[in-house]
């Protein structure tokens, strides 16, 4: 009982609210979150003695749960492409400037989290763990399995896709660096 | 593009650097509760680990001989208690305990095998395949051949000795306990049904760190044990897997294979345990083994016989046909082993440089490699941290890089620096090409 209770003091305690965190940063709504968060303990749970094995064992709890996360994300952009993104509100009733602030930051959390759900399963994957986790080529590669090499390609086909995506975005003046790089 | 590569993860991070909302955060805590709960009533499987005997062993005199010996432990004494008996795994364990002769052959990595044999009453022999072999006929005394380098020991006394771990293995195995800890159902392979079953538990008094699981297979037509996957993970460090294959009960085996009297040709070693003992303390720590990317290389080599004197002259012979030709050695010589002894020696030259026969000339690009350099006469049998002879050195080697998530992927190659007249300043880089392993 002693191992086992370590087991999860070991690896999982330390990292509760990096997991917490990851999956509600990809998600965004409190029932989703509660799905994705779910669907992730359960996966790990299923492959505990995996986890126990894995050379990096709290990377790969990580990885679990923005799979998870991603996986509704996906889920969720493709739903709106078929609405044509009609569930996003129109109109704000509130006009103030902080209001205003909320409703872009709101709108460019929105805009960004759906660019990220139309990529590639695998760029998501790689961009969310390496841009919002700040986790290592060398980590993201062990835990997704490649080489890190693969790793860098799929994160740098993710950035090249979302510049495009988010240009709106970018500032002209990054803009230009990216042209004159 | 780094900036532009820097600004987009700004936008990305910052559109999801967000705080879980409190009820959020609440739910979420309540479904880690959950976990945490079945983790921690998760069935007791008194999960041992190997890393204190790993080190014991690898503190003993012959590194890699002690290494093979825990392999032969993992084989033999990591037999489970448990609740899940089974008939088939009752009868292979019937079959090890009764065995009057026993031989498995244990895969540290990629072409790296130890071969085990028992022959009862007490006879014993390790062959590993980088050239150690140890034998052992229960009279005490206990024969270390180097085959790489034409060399023996006789030793006696068991205190420090590494195949006296197999002898309780030996006894271990035919106390083995009757139930493994889970069943891993049946595969087919080569027309034979072999049922699983995983052993996680080491028995009392033989706890030890990083073993996580032994994967037995058995013939279940016969009984008979088939192989076995060992898992080894110490903390903090990735997988290690090993094997377990060509497991035999009962079949005949020639005496002469346990037979204590070395090749003629074989030079006697004599070594002092106790200094030798606290030399490899000291010198183990010195070693700085790495995972590098090597540079591109042009070499000129041509093929030597199996001592260092050979390789030696096979050195000169080459230096003497560059210089004919007027090319200067880019780096210091080196040589590389092959299968079957076939060894090649000679030296690097300018990328570019074409040189005809009865050289050969390789160009070698860049790769990721282990490597490790080592103090001590090029080729010859000294104490270091990882061994006596050149054989053991690679092993530990082998094994080190085995720990690391790496294979290794090419021949093992060793680059020579130092004055071929001072043999107290030379020093090899012990060199293989490695791929990360899947």
């Amino acid at each position: 009982m002693n191992d086992r209770r370590s087991d999860y003091e070991r690896l999982i305690l330390p990292i509760e609210d990096r997991m917490m965190r990851c999956v509600w940063r990809i998600v965004r709504d409190p029932d989703d979150a509660n799905d994705a968060f779910q669907e992730a303990l359960a996966r790990i749970w299923k492959n505990w003695s995996a986890v126990l094995r894995h050379p990096n064992p709290q990377a790969l709890v990580l990885r679990v749960c923005i799979n998870a996360a991603h996986d509704l994300l996906r889920r969720k952009t493709n739903r709106l492409k078929w609405l044509d993104g009609k569930e996003i509100p129109e109109d704000v009733p509130d006009l103030s400037a902080s209001a205003l602030q909320l409703v872009s930051d709101a709108e460019e959390s929105a805009h960004v989290l759906q660019a990220i759900g139309s990529l590639p399963r695998n760029q998501a994957r790689a961009i969310l763990m390496h841009a919002v986790e700040e986790m290592p080529y060398s980590e993201i590669a062990m835990v997704m399995d490649c080489r890190e090499a693969t790793v860098r390609k799929h994160v740098a086909r993710a950035r090249t896709k979302l510049r495009s995506a988010l240009s709106c975005l970018l500032t002209p003046s990054r803009k230009e660096e990216e042209i004159h790089a | 593009m780094l900036n532009a590569n820097h600004d987009l993860d700004d936008v990305i991070r910052r559109s999801t650097q967000v705080d879980v909302p409190a009820e959020v955060k609440e739910r979420m805590q309540h479904q880690l509760a959950g976990l945490r709960e079945r983790i921690q009533q998760r069935p007791s499987n008194r999960l041992g680990d190997n890393v204190e005997t790993w080190k014991r062993l690898l503190s003993l005199r012959v590194t890699a001989i002690a290494v093979a010996a825990l392999a032969v432990a993992m084989a033999l004494i990591l037999i489970p208690t448990g609740s899940k008996a089974n008939r088939v795994y009752a009868a292979a364990i019937t079959q090890l305990r009764d065995a009057q002769s026993l031989e498995y052959k244990v895969v540290l990595a990629p072409d790296t095998e130890v071969s085990f044999s028992y022959l009862a009453p007490a006879y014993r022999r390790v062959k590993c395949s980088w050239g150690t072999e140890i034998r052992s006929d229960g009279s005490g005394k206990e024969l270390v051949l180097m085959h790489l380098a034409g060399s023996y020991v006789m030793e006696e006394g068991k205190q420090s000795d590494a195949l006296a771990e197999s002898t309780d293995l030996v006894n271990g195995l035919k106390s083995l306990p009757k139930t493994a800890d889970q069943f891993l159902g049946t595969k087919e392979i080569e027309g034979r049904r072999l049922t699983g079953y995983r052993i996680l538990h080491l028995p009392e008094g033989t706890v030890s760190r990083g073993f996580r699981s032994m994967d037995l297979w058995v013939d279940a037509a016969t009984g008979d044990p088939d192989h076995a996957d060992i898992a080894i993970q110490e903390e903090g460090k990735p997988l290690y897997e090993m094997y377990i294959k060509e497991i035999h009960v009962g079949r005949e085996i020639d005496r002469a294979v346990f037979a204590m009297t070395p090749p003629a040709t074989y030079k006697a070693i004599n070594i002092s345990d106790v200094t030798k003992h606290a030399d490899l303390q000291g010198r183990q720590e010195s070693l700085r083994p790495q995972i590098k990317r090597s540079d591109p290389m042009s070499v000129v080599m041509i093929s030597v016989g199996s001592t260092y004197e050979q390789t030696r002259l096979g050195m000169q012979q080459v230096r003497s046909s560059l210089s004919k030709a007027g090319i200067s050695p880019s780096g210091p010589p080196l040589m590389k082993y092959g299968a079957n002894a076939e060894w090649s020696a000679g030296y690097p030259v300018p990328l570019g440089t074409s040189i005809g026969k009865p050289l050969r000339q390789d160009n070698i690009p860049s790769s990721l490699v282990a490597s490790v350099v080592v103090k001590g006469a090029w080729g010859q049998n000294f104490d270091s941290g990882w061994g006596h002879d050149p054989g053991s050195r690679w092993a530990s080697f082998i094994m080190w890089i085995g720990r690391q998530g790496y294979v290794p992927v090419g021949p093992p190659t060793e680059i020579w620096s130092g004055a071929e007249t001072q043999s107290s300043n030379q020093s090899t880089e012990m060199r293989i090409a490695v791929a990360r392993k899947n």
